[in-house]
């Protein structure tokens, strides 16, 4: 029997032939890799895909898990950002439903209160799991996946989910089930959290932590100005995007983001306050006539990053917000040909080779050009860099400032804090449709912003005061 | 989309061939259970031989000709699907059609072609409802079509005592049927692909939100689609009737579920494409016809249809499953 828990051998590792990731039984181990390579790990480990690509070993004995219950079976969890609790039914109810865990609610409660208290958790056990935040949700699944009696335990990009402090939190309660006979294995793609745990494997060169350059730009005129925003799940939402800012909207999943973007573009009504453009009022513009008026947006995943290929062709797709302008459209019948040249020419710009649109890099970086290529004002954009690598995102925010440097206002709403004061000029946050705070990227960690983007708030007084 | 579209084709025709082939196999199985022993004459001469040869009998003109209504129904039933929804009311337009286009043609002895604007008119109309249902109040089209079609065609059979049924008095129309079908086909994939309005129903049929994104008024597209789906719909029921097809009212649940299933699959197999979806109607119509061929021992009617489902779902799994179900 060897000491090793876990193995990986021939992981896809850039660079190097041949990676290999050792795991001792009752360690707490990180593994710093690039984001598919994280997602292609734990969905190996976790059985939810076979692609034969790297080669894991259990104890010694070679572990191919076929579904997610085999690898349940052999005492692998894994647990994933997306997550895999069922909306609907509360922490309290999945672990009801666990094998060979038949009881009742009280019992089933008891239990799941002993082990949060042993490792630090507080969590709502009676709360539909859909009503939980992102972090409640993943730690739930930790949760369930401890009470399920796993050996191994495997955390896929829990930075994504959890803000620093948080994290933190999670490590410490880790560590004590580590002590306890557990292994963990976390996988990640930010430095400061796998500097967390107890060892730390680099599946790939070290992205360099300097923020991109800056010019130091005078911030000019309002361009955005959204007043006391209601509708959806956002209340009484006020910011001033200027023009040569960048302003950053920092809130974890679910935190009313998407609905925000949702309500700037046209495609949700508001039900209250007031929105300007360059000071003229756009409260009831339709998401066409704001596109015209000058609101550029790129989405995210949802809508495929606003560069859809399912049912419409690549030169559609490149004139998705524009095709009734007069240079893509001719009383009514659509200018194919010059949709296809115009995609064609930024496919070549952008360096994309045909049939390399579908990945989700590229989409956000034709959605991006598509938008930007016109007269426009303001740059909504949402996520722009999740499950991408550090020299992509970087590409992208590269990008952002360069728009910023136009004199332009980007609105950059992003779950990810770093990246909120990396690339933001100033961070609001966002926790259940409320603004809490106001930030300075110069003067802000990380962790004081994770505060705020989960509950804590500035003051009255204090958070409109750089304005 | 080029590729999209050649894929689509390749579909129809590859459900054809294999079709076939799914059906010669049925029949073998069924002839022996029906019969209790395996007789090579009993499968060929009461099975495959009017299976291949029904759709044949009166000569490929009579067979486009009748496969007219199917086509236009699939037609209707594709618009929609590009538009990301279900048409489940084509057995409730073909009805309504049909009986529009008889009060038409037997109380103002109008022409052929005025009769079928009535029973278009009266599609569009019928179909409007579960388009109006899902613009102002959000509701699935697909209870919505399901449920005013179940209206239409029992209130029909309700009401088909105090109406005399008569026999299209028209002439032969297997030309104009056919030259209409055609054309209709033409036409909606022609504006599917190169109008505006097609683009805003393939972002529909995208996603509602990306639809949204990109400056679609969803609500009216999707009425539109439905609408249109509608008159074709209620088209198809009405040229059924003047090309003879349909005969009496009292038989219309029966009679008229059989062309509604007929069309859904149809439009389903060439996956919402409107000329896939006018291939994959002649195909559907030639093994149906063949099936009403069919007139044995061993093989009714009936039976026979059971099998044509069967062939059409083994031809779905085959042509448009994917290999390894489970998502990655």
């Amino acid at each position: 029997m060897t000491d090793y828990a876990l193995e990986i051998a021939h992981v896809p590792v850039q660079g190097k032939e041949d990676g290999l990731l050792k795991v001792r039984a009752g360690e707490f181990r990180a593994a710093l890799a690039e984001p598919s390579l994280c997602a292609l790990l734990s969905a190996e480990l976790g059985g939810f895909s076979h692609t034969g690509e790297a080669e894991c070993t259990l104890y010694g004995k070679p572990f191919f898990p076929r579904s997610p219950r085999a690898a349940l079976k052999k005492g692998v969890a894994v647990v994933t950002p997306e997550g895999a609790l069922a909306g609907d039914l509360s922490l309290t109810d999945h672990i009801r439903l666990l094998p060979g865990m038949l009881c009742g609610k009280k019992k089933a409660r008891q239990k799941a209160e002993t082990l949060c208290e042993a490792y630090g958790f507080s969590l709502d056990l009676a709360e539909p799991a859909g009503n939980l935040s992102a972090g409640d949700r993943f730690r739930g699944e930790i949760l369930l996946a401890l009470l399920r009696e796993c050996r191994i335990l495997v955390l896929c990009q829990p930075e994504t989910a959890l803000t620093p402090l948080e994290l933190e939190a999670l490590a410490a309660g880790l560590r004590k089930a580590c002590k306890q006979g557990k292994t963990v294995l976390m996988l990640t793609c930010r430095l400061s959290a796998a500097a967390l745990a107890d060892a730390c494997d680099a599946l790939f060169p070290e992205p360099d932590d300097a923020p991109p350059e800056r010019l130091d730009i005078a911030v000019g005129s309002v361009v955005l100005e959204a007043r006391n925003l209601t509708g959806g799940e956002l209340r009484d939402v006020s910011f001033e995007a200027r023009a040569g800012e960048i302003l950053a909207i920092a809130g974890l999943p679910d935190s009313g983001k998407q609905t925000l973007l949702d309500v700037l573009t046209g495609a949700l009504p508001l039900s209250g306050g007031r929105l300007r453009l360059n000071g003229r009022e756009i409260n009831d513009y339709s998401v066409r006539e704001r596109v015209r008026a000058g609101i550029a947006c790129v989405p995210g995943a949802e809508e495929n990053y606003g560069f859809p290929l399912e049912n419409v062709s690549v030169g559609e797709s490149m004139a998705l917000r524009r095709y009734r302008e007069p240079a893509f459209q001719e009383s009514g019948f659509l200018r194919k040909r010059e949709m296809t040249r115009y995609a064609e020419d930024t496919l070549a710009w952008l360096n994309i080779r045909r049939g390399e649109e579908e990945t989700s890099e590229n989409r956000r970086r034709c959605a991006l050009n598509r938008e930007t290529d016109g007269n426009f004002h303001a740059l909504l954009i949402l996520n722009p860099t999740a499950g991408l690598s550090e020299d992509q995102a970087r590409d992208i925010w590269n990008r952002l400032i360069t728009l910023r440097d136009e004199r332009r206002a980007v609105v950059l709403l992003t779950a990810d804090a770093r990246e909120a004061l990396l690339a933001g000029d100033r961070v609001l946050t966002l926790y259940q449709g409320e603004i809490t705070g106001a930030f300075d990227p110069a003067v802000t960690t990380e962790k004081e912003l994770g505060l705020y983007m989960t509950g804590r708030r500035q003051d009255g007084e204090e958070r409109f005061d750089e304005e | 989309m080029r590729n999209k579209g050649f894929r689509s084709f390749g579909r129809a025709l590859l459900c054809l061939c294999l079709g076939l082939l799914l059906g010669a196999a049925a029949m073998i199985g069924v002839s022996f259970l029906a019969l209790g022993e395996f007789r090579w004459e009993t499968v060929c001469q009461e099975g495959l031989l009017p299976l291949f040869t029904g759709g044949w009998r009166d000569g490929p003109l009579a067979l486009l000709g009748r496969a007219a209504p199917d086509v236009l129904l699939a037609l209707g039933i594709s618009l929609a699907w590009q538009g990301g929804m279900l048409q489940l009311g084509g057995a409730g337009l073909y009805a309504l059609g049909a009986a529009a286009a008889m009060l038409c043609a037997s109380l103002t002895g109008l022409p052929w072609y005025a009769c079928l604007g009535v029973s278009a008119l009266a599609g569009g109309l019928w179909g409007a409802v579960p388009g109006l249902m899902k613009k102002r109040l959000r509701l699935r089209e697909a209870l919505g079509t399901a449920l005013t079609a179940w209206m239409a065609i029992y209130a029909l059979q309700a009401f088909s005592g105090l109406i005399a049924w008569e026999q299209s008095p028209m002439p032969d129309l297997f030309v104009p049927a056919l030259l209409i079908a055609g054309a209709l086909a033409l036409l909606a994939w022609l504006s599917v692909r190169f109008t505006v309005p097609g683009l805003d129903l393939r972002l529909l049929g995208e996603s509602e939100k990306t639809a949204r994104y990109a400056g679609v008024d969803t609500g009216k597209t999707a009425f539109w689609a439905l609408c249109l789906s509608g008159l074709l719909g209620g088209a198809a029921g009405g040229l059924d009737y003047l090309l003879g097809g349909v005969h009496q009212l009292p038989d219309l649940s029966l009679a008229l579920t059989g062309p509604g299933l007929h069309g859904l699959a149809a439009a389903a197999l060439a996956g919402g494409h409107p000329l896939g979806a006018a291939i994959a109607a002649v195909a559907v119509k030639y093994l149906s016809l063949g099936v009403g061929a069919m007139n044995g021992a061993a093989f009714s009617p009936e039976m026979g249809e059971a099998i044509l489902a069967l062939i059409l779902y083994c031809c779905a799994a085959l042509a448009l499953g994917r290999k390894g179900g489970r998502k990655a």
